[in-house]
């Protein structure tokens, strides 16, 4: 049993390990009791043709054999399929509602500007804390163009650890 | 344990078409509730800002053209009264989606967070200033 004011601390710091820049510190997949293995695994869901002020709704299912944990997001896009250099690499002007259609969850209060919570291979955004989608959760992403121009690619990287349960 | 259940989880203040011109209004004020069901714990911020093309939508950019809002920013918790800072602060100093902060800030459930923006730049445009200024607030809601 921790002293009190060891607990105190602990809940009014739950994100001790992201702030000090390692919230991947923790492995909940390598608990032998619930996972055989874990990979490194992305999922990815894409759109081509994305209209300036239109919206287009995305999902894609977690596989049946595994548990998910989310831990960073990257977003890519291209202008007229146009190859780019990393400077002018394109700040998509969409936002994106996130939920786990299976769970109910919702990820923010509304939906978030991608440049706000999808950064590239270099500097992705990293969750402050790991989010774990369970094997055949749904996720939906609501992506909206607010921007003025169109986007031939809009390619969303969800990048984690594929836990295989037992 | 205090708490059944944690969650990623973005609170979001999108404010468009912000007339917040140095000159006769350059201050706007927003204010919104954490929701009932849970604390949150903000830990990181960002920022996104677009300028209006002529036809006053938001003007897509690059990396390299991204806008550095020349904005200063007071946060206050008035359910609790406490503020951010001292005085307020510019967003460039604060923002920027790889940072976690030093330790979280505790919005307790049903707090009203109130969000004071004030421009200090000149900006050419008919419309106002800012297309859309874009607040992430990035961080765990912790459930009861």
């Amino acid at each position: 049993m921790l002293p009190m004011k060891m607990q105190q601390n602990q809940q009014m710091s739950p994100s001790a390990v992201g702030a000090k820049g390692q919230p991947l510190g923790q492995t909940p997949w390598a608990d032998p009791s619930l996972y055989t293995a874990a990979t490194f695994y992305v999922y990815e869901v894409d759109t081509v043709n994305f209209l300036n002020q239109t919206s287009v709704p995305l999902t894609f299912q977690i596989a049946q054999d595994s548990d998910f944990f989310w831990t960073k997001f990257c977003a890519f896009a291209l202008e007229s399929s146009t190859a780019t250099s990393r400077s002018g690499d394109q700040l998509p002007a969409c936002t994106a509602l996130i939920a786990n259609t299976t769970t109910g969850r919702q990820y923010s209060s509304n939906p978030v500007p991608l440049p706000n919570i999808a950064g590239n291979a270099q500097f992705p955004f990293i969750l402050p804390v790991m989010t774990l989608w369970a094997a055949t959760s749904v996720i939906q992403i609501t992506l909206f163009n607010e921007g003025d121009i169109e986007y031939s690619n809009l390619q969303l990287s969800f990048i984690g650890v594929k836990a295989f349960s037992k | 344990m205090r708490y059944k259940e944690k969650s990623f989880f973005t609170y979001q203040s999108d404010n468009f078409n912000l007339s917040i011109l140095s000159g006769s209004a350059p201050t706007a004020t927003f204010v919104s509730n954490t929701q009932g069901d849970s604390d949150f714990f903000w830990e990181k911020f960002a920022v996104l800002a677009l300028l209006p093309d002529p036809s006053i939508i938001p003007q897509a950019t690059t990396r390299s053209g991204d806008v550095v809002a020349a904005v200063n920013m007071t946060l206050t918790n008035t359910t609790t009264g406490r503020s951010l800072s001292n005085v307020p602060v510019p967003l460039p100093n604060i923002d920027g989606y790889l940072q976690f902060q030093p330790i979280p800030m505790i919005w307790p459930r049903r707090s009203t967070i109130e969000i004071t923006l004030t421009n200090e730049s000149v900006f050419a445009t008919p419309s106002g200033a800012f297309a859309i200024i874009s607040l992430s607030f990035h961080g765990q809601k912790a459930f009861f």
